[in-house]
Parts: structure tokens; C-alpha cells; sequence
């Protein structure tokens, strides 16, 4: 009997434990629907929905379509010219030369939040590579965004007296980037009694650098609301 | 006497109920092709949703880039009186609906890319909203669509 009764308070003392306790667990990233949204500033659901959106977007076009049609087109002609004045054309080159190289450029936050817009960038640029549409550098990049110094390095290595010569790799073959992809953000508020209204709008722009013209353009905006509860503190 | 007293509030309710309506109208040609432009199979784990939800059409066609894009169109479906004065109560007048693409390769496996992602849409009553996703490269052969009422 007294065995029982010791139980009860025991169990008690266990389920108050256990509900006491922090939960952790993974969730789905691109799962928008369930996330948790700052309600005042941006939130990791925003930058997949905008990459989403971008993403349809850039591979639907039928503007950038026809760049990248006209610059295989180009580049065929190109290499066969080099090929008939005598240079080397490597399989590599050969292999991707039919494709622009992307480098992403500058981002520029016109909002007062701190935000790495690489959240967007490096995200569409995997689309694009991943689609076969582009090859990508990371030899250059505008303000904000990643490079990978190691291209540059490895050509320091040639001093290097425990480097193989041959395996050292030479000056002049880092090839120069064909598209750009730039934009800006730009956020808005509102305000009405206990609404509130937040909005950030995209606009991006792909730009063929051999003439300055834009190839591609896109302008989103993404509105959340947030209506505060009447007894809030 | 007693019954005309009644029956004044309760006229009076029936045409709040009807002033309340705010539902969504739609014109469009006449359609000269099939509505469909593929033949689509459907796995209905919700019954009320395929109800409210009405699924138009459902394409597949080839965008200038050479990647497949899929288009779905749906309607709320969830129009009258007593629907839209539950939907009112529950809070779901716009229906929130989520819904995701994922697309096929040519072996019929999935292609997981940042475009497939769960988004959510808030759809007035008899409003028609068309989902659409374009794949994310011109290997992919079929797509699937999943929805659900989002809560």
C-alpha cells in the first residue's frame, strides 16, 4: 500500500519533469508553410519564397533563352576562329565554351536590416548551374558575395621549389565572366492601429558584360502582415 | 401574430446571411481545347479539400528554354451561405491552401532543388488560382502536385 502511494507522486514528479523539458528537432527548410516568421524584419521562409519565384522566373524566359542561344552561337564561331589562327583549344574549353559564365554582383540592401543576400544569390545561382544553363566563377564577385581566393593562390605555388613545374598551374587562363547577376532590396513598412504590414521588393537584373545590356530582369515583392493581439505585452 | 414576430428576424437573418456573400465571379472564353492538356491521376487523402478545391486543369508544356512547366488551376469552391459562414467561423474565408511541385527525371525519381519548396496561397471564394512550377531542368519528364488545407 505504501508502495502505492509513493508511485503516485513519483509519476506526478516525472510528467512534470518531462513537460518541463526543451524540445529540438529538425524541420523541413523549404517547408514555408510551417516556418517562423520575424514579424518585423526578414525571415529564412522569405528568402526560399523569393528564390522560388526567381527561379520560375529566370528559367521560363524566353528573353534569356534567346541570349543564350545567340551566345552558343557565338562561341562556336569564336573557337573555330582561334582553332584556324593556330591556338589551343583545350576538350574543357571546348566542353562549356557554349555556355556564359556567371559572376554574382553586388546586392545592394536598401533596407536598415542587416542581410547577407548571399541567402539569394548563391541559391539561384545553383538553379542556373544546376539547369546546364551557365558556369559560374568564383574568381570574381561584387560586394558581399563569396570568392574563392585558392585560383589565385595556386598560381603563387609555381615559385614553390616542392611544386612539379608541370602540375604548376600558368598565368593567363582564368577566364573572364560573360553575365552578372546584380539588384537591389528594398523594404517598406505600414502601420494601422495594432496592423502592421511589411514589405520587401526584388529586383534583380542579369547583365551580358560584353555590351552593358540586361538580358534578363525581375521585380518581386513579398508583403507579410502582422496584426498585434489586443492584450500583448 | 406570434408567427409573423418570428418570421421578421428570421428574414432579417437570411438576408444578412446573403449580404454577407462576398465571392469572386469569373469570365473566360470558351475553352477550344481539351482542358487538360495531360491525363492525371489523383490520390484523395482528404475529401473535404478535393470538395472545396476544385481542380480545373491541369497542363504540362514546353517553355521557350526547353524545361517542362506544369500549370494547375483550381477554384474555391467553397461558396453559399452556410459554407462561407463555416469557413467565416473557422477562419478560413480566404481558403489557405499549401501546395508543392516536385519534378521527375526520366527514371521517374524526384529532382530536390530550392524550387521545390511548400508555399502557401490565401484563395477567395469562388476564386480560380493557377499553381505553376517550371522544372528545374529540360531532363525532367512528369511532375506531382501536392495540396492541403493549411491550417
Amino acid at each position: 500500500m505504501k508502495f502505492r502511494l509513493l508511485l503516485l507522486p513519483a509519476a506526478a514528479l516525472a510528467a512534470l519533469l518531462s513537460s518541463c523539458g526543451t524540445d529540438s528537432h529538425y524541420v523541413d527548410a523549404t517547408d514555408t508553410t510551417v516556418a517562423v516568421k520575424n514579424k518585423d524584419r526578414m525571415s529564412s521562409s522569405d528568402w526560399v519564397v523569393i528564390t522560388q519565384d526567381a527561379g520560375n522566373a529566370l528559367l521560363a524566359s524566353p528573353l534569356f533563352q534567346e541570349y543564350l542561344e545567340a551566345y552558343a552561337m557565338d562561341a562556336d564561331a569564336a573557337i573555330k576562329e582561334a582553332e584556324a589562327a593556330g591556338e589551343k583549344i583545350t576538350t574543357r574549353e571546348k566542353l562549356t565554351a557554349r555556355k556564359p559564365l556567371l559572376m554574382l554582383s553586388t546586392i545592394q540592401n536598401n533596407t536598415s536590416e542587416h542581410i547577407d543576400s548571399k541567402l539569394l544569390t548563391e541559391r539561384l545561382r545553383e538553379i542556373l548551374f544546376n539547369s546546364g544553363k551557365v558556369r559560374f566563377t568564383t574568381y570574381a564577385a561584387g560586394a558581399g558575395q563569396s570568392i574563392d581566393a585558392a585560383t589565385a593562390q595556386a598560381r603563387q605555388l609555381k615559385k614553390d621549389p616542392n611544386i612539379k613545374k608541370r602540375t604548376a598551374l600558368q598565368k593567363g587562363t582564368v577566364h573572364a565572366y560573360d553575365l552578372s547577376l546584380a539588384g537591389v532590396i528594398i523594404k517598406q513598412t505600414a502601420k494601422e492601429g495594432r496592423s502592421n504590414e511589411m514589405s520587401y521588393t526584388f529586383s534583380l537584373t542579369l547583365t551580358d558584360n560584353s555590351t552593358g545590356e540586361g538580358v534578363w530582369t525581375y521585380t518581386k515583392e513579398i508583403k507579410r502582415q502582422h496584426t498585434q493581439a489586443a492584450l500583448s505585452w | 401574430m406570434n408567427r409573423k414576430l418570428l418570421l421578421a428576424p428570421a428574414a432579417g437573418l437570411l438576408l444578412c446571411c446573403f449580404g454577407c456573400q462576398d465571392t469572386v465571379n469569373t469570365i473566360e472564353n470558351e475553352p477550344q481545347e481539351p482542358v487538360s492538356s495531360i491525363r492525371d491521376v489523383r490520390v484523395v487523402t482528404d475529401k473535404f479539400l478535393r470538395d472545396r478545391l476544385i481542380i480545373r486543369s491541369v497542363k504540362m508544356a514546353t517553355a521557350a528554354s526547353g524545361n517542362p512547366v506544369a500549370e494547375v488551376a483550381v477554384t474555391n469552391a467553397r461558396t453559399g451561405v452556410f459554407s462561407q459562414a463555416w469557413s467565416g467561423i473557422t477562419g478560413e474565408n480566404p481558403y489557405p491552401v499549401a501546395y508543392k511541385f516536385v519534378w521527375m527525371d526520366e527514371a521517374g525519381m524526384a529532382v530536390e532543388t530550392n524550387l521545390s519548396v511548400w508555399r502557401t496561397v490565401q484563395i477567395k471564394p469562388g476564386e480560380t488560382v493557377f499553381f505553376k512550377s517550371v522544372a528545374p531542368n529540360n531532363r525532367c519528364r512528369d511532375f506531382l502536385l501536392n495540396l492541403k488545407e493549411q491550417e
